[in-house]
């Protein structure tokens, strides 16, 4: 049901998982090894791609009200396969039992699926359907005196009310358990559990309640690793320097609180090479052309006639003063410089050599460098790489010498987000020029759409905050590449360059 | 200015302090800015206080064409030669109104400026187009209302600055089951569990959803219900389908009220 790329059902689900009053909970698709179940896992509701629509609702109103309902956790002592299936139907009947009081309406929702008749036989999987439905279907009777025992055991009246153990204690369970799968012994009815699956096909495969035998879940990395070389020793931490922010999951449209850590770090004092000489006179006349568009009442000249202004002239002639001629109106780029955030990409793949000499970093360092010198208002010029998401480096380029080598990878988004809050800070007009040679990328992220969504949804957040974002991407911009850079920084906000000498043109397409 | 006057007295629960500190403020005839989400009774709390105060009540619903003269006032043509005519602000300036200017944040910043003479200890009006200087009457007080969470607009450190403030949010639980009975003439059980739904739809803020179900909206279903809807379709057409138009937000909204409901 989940689709892995498009996840609107996704959404869907983890806004009504929010709605029944779990927020922290998401939904995502199924990993490769989960099967056809739903599989619930710490904080995830996992749904195999092909679920039908319906059983995706209830199934996760069943994870929460495994959530709702918590139990203590396992013991670890030994039980038998047959107990373990009873013990489950058990528990799910339980959470489903005290959350239908709260919300009657899934109750009846997870009632549907619940299909088991005496017709379907004695078999053990049987029985334990049809003990499942009897335990949360009042309406439904069952003769078979073995479910009818588990309902003896499981309710502490005989309406099939109140619950003999609302808490769902292991030794009740066990004791139950215990004597229920004793009777199935007696009958030699025989029960495989590798092919055995829970019913109704809503609920989980409970695999989150045993006790691993080897720990299945993958284990966070410990430290971040390097993803460059090792040699560079870190640069020194500014003061104030450790910054968290979020981050955007498109899979299950969600920002992840407090997910990546930005660090400010000072820059490494080096060398940048002189601009050619005329490129900073030319870039000064590009930017000339940022601005924001005006509209000028009461113009002698004009495409539009200003209609207050048309109304006054003809007050003043009839209260005999002079009147005013100005009567239209136009519209005009009026230059407000404001404040300016640079954010240049300084990740491995920019010590990447260009075709005439240099590097592609020493190129957009230089770019920086020239829109630092002519740029009117306020300037921020900030390096960024990563190496995951702990270890987000922001490098202060603002003094006059600062270099930096370019390694790791391109978390743009914890960048914009960064920048977007120092842009906060600032008055006036604000705008974010991000310098960089393609898309974002790191290493503790394997689907090549993620990043790209983050750094989208980081930017779409930045324009709603009213900074204008935009970025010059340097190397060879391919159709497809092109593409790409469009769904990413918007169309008309990026623009592509060669060189350095290629930035007053850039500017100029970017801005006009 | 008899027909600014309000013609009866509107309901309106106190939730807090805010009625003392109200009368606080316009004792010292401090203008006073109410924020919070809509649908949540700051109009009807300025509504309230007008009629204990017993003053009339000039309403201003502020939008980004509105211009300083839409405020002040302008020179009209009429068959007989030019005419002033008062703008909403100078009415009440003149007569001792409240003037609530509704959503500020949605006015032009350079509009807003216009208030700032009567926001301060000057309490004068210039009204530049007609060379007249208006000194406020002496019941004039000026109130505003804006919605942090509802737009991107913010307002002027030296507009918002000018201002005492009082925070608005949705009353407790209780309290609004209570307001949206009396409000809708319906029944609390009715009101108890549109309530109980609007506090699930306003956890939906990470979701996509900028603001949950109104007070507003909850009167709205409750009415309907008493018209004789039943409550699911009451909800579904006062409250679902207004909040969004995201369909997915819309699917997983309508089915959180088949599970309460």
């Amino acid at each position: 049901m989940p689709s892995p790329e498009g996840s609107s059902p996704g959404r869907r689900l983890t806004a009504y998982l929010a709605l029944l009053g779990h927020p922290d909970l998401r939904v995502v698709p199924s990993q490769s090894d989960d099967g056809p179940r739903p599989v619930l896992m710490g904080p995830e509701v996992r749904l195999p791609d092909a679920l039908d629509p319906e059983l995706a609702w209830a199934a996760v109103a069943h994870a929460a009200a495994h959530h709702a309902h918590p139990r203590e956790p396992w013991s670890g002592d030994p039980l038998k396969p047959v107990s373990r299936a009873i013990i489950g139907a058990l528990e799910d009947a339980r959470v489903e039992l005290l959350t239908s009081a709260r919300f009657p309406g899934l109750g009846r929702r997870w009632r549907a699926w619940h299909t088991a008749t005496p017709a379907d036989g004695g078999t053990f999987e049987a029985l334990l359907a049809r003990l499942g439905r009897a335990l949360v279907d009042p309406a439904y009777d069952d003769p078979h005196p073995w479910v009818q025992k588990g309902l003896g055991f499981f309710f502490a009246d005989d309406q099939r009310r109140a619950l003999a153990c609302p808490e769902g204690r292991e030794a009740d369970w066990r004791r139950i358990a215990g004597r229920l799968g004793h009777d199935i012994g007696q009958q030699r009815l025989p029960f495989n559990d590798r092919t055995f699956v829970v019913t109704p096909a809503y609920r989980d495969d409970h695999r989150w309640w045993w006790p691993p035998e080897v720990d299945p879940q993958p284990q966070e990395a410990p430290s971040p690793p390097d993803a460059g070389s090792t040699e560079d020793p870190p640069l020194p931490i500014a003061e104030d320097a450790v910054h968290r922010y979020p981050e955007w999951d498109h899979l299950i449209s969600t920002l992840r609180p407090a997910w990546c850590t930005v660090r400010i770090r000072l820059a490494a004092r080096g060398s940048v090479p002189e601009p050619p000489p005329g490129l900073a006179g030319r870039t000064a006349r590009a930017l000339g052309l940022a601005g924001v568009r005006v509209r000028r009442f009461r113009q002698a000249e004009g495409h539009d006639l200003d209609l207050a202004a048309v109304v006054d002239h003809a007050l003043h002639r009839r209260l005999g003063l002079p009147p005013d001629d100005r009567v239209h109106q136009d519209v005009v780029r009026r230059r407000q410089p404001g404040a300016l955030v640079l954010l240049v990409d300084a990740s491995a793949s920019t010590m990447g050599a260009l075709a005439g000499g240099g590097t592609i970093l020493g190129e957009l360092l230089g770019m920086a460098r020239l829109l630092g010198q002519t740029w009117q208002g306020p300037v921020v010029i900030r390096g960024f790489r990563s190496r995951g998401r702990h270890d987000v480096e922001l490098v202060d380029l603002d003094a006059p010498g600062a270099v930096l080598d370019g390694l790791g990878s391109t978390r743009l988004g914890a960048a914009v987000r960064h920048a977007t809050a120092d842009l906060a800070r600032l008055p006036g007009p604000r705008r974010l020029l991000i310098l960089t040679d393609g898309r974002p990328h790191d290493i503790d992220v394997h689907d090549p759409r993620y990043l790209v969504e983050d750094a989208r949804h980081a930017l779409a957040t930045a324009r709603r905050r009213g900074v204008t974002a935009e970025a010059l991407v340097l190397g060879d911009q391919g159709r497809a590449q092109a593409r790409t850079l469009d769904h990413l920084f918007r169309r008309g906000s990026w623009s592509p360059l060669r060189r350095l000498g290629d930035l007053p043109g850039a500017l100029v397409r970017l801005m006009a | 200015m008899d027909r600014y006057r309000l013609t009866r007295e509107p309901f309106y629960q106190p939730v807090g302090e805010e009625c003392g500190l109200f009368h606080a403020a316009y004792a010292r005839r401090q203008p006073v800015l109410l924020k919070g989400p809509t649908g949540c009774g700051k109009t009807r709390f300025v509504e309230a206080m007008a009629w204990r105060l017993g003053l009339p009540l000039v309403t201003v619903a502020c939008h980004d064409d509105l211009t300083a003269g839409d405020l002040t006032g302008r020179w009209l043509l009429d068959a007989h030669g030019t005419r002033w005519q008062d703008g909403p602000l100078t009415i009440a300036a003149r007569g001792g109104a409240l003037c609530y200017l509704d959503e500020v944040a949605e006015a032009r910043p350079d509009t807003a400026v216009v208030i700032h003479p009567l926001a301060d200890t000057r309490r004068i009006l210039p009204l530049e187009k007609c060379g007249e200087v208006v000194t406020a009457h002496p019941d004039f007080c000026l109130i505003a209302s804006y919605n942090p969470g509802g737009s991107a607009k913010t307002l002027k450190t030296s507009t918002r600055q000018r201002f005492v403030a009082l925070t608005f949010t949705y009353p407790e639980p209780a309290t609004e089951a209570a307001i949206v009975a009396q409000e809708s003439s319906g029944k609390l059980d009715v009101a108890e569990k549109l309530v109980a739904f609007a506090q699930r739809t306003r956890r939906l803020a990470r979701h996509g959803l900028e603001e949950g179900a109104s007070t507003r909206m909850l009167i709205h279903a409750a009415q309907l219900v008493g018209q004789g809807a039943s409550l699911r379709a009451a909800c579904q057409m006062a409250v679902i389908a207004p909040l969004s138009d995201d369909e997915e937000l819309l699917l997983a909204l309508a089915a959180a009220l088949d599970a309460v409901a």
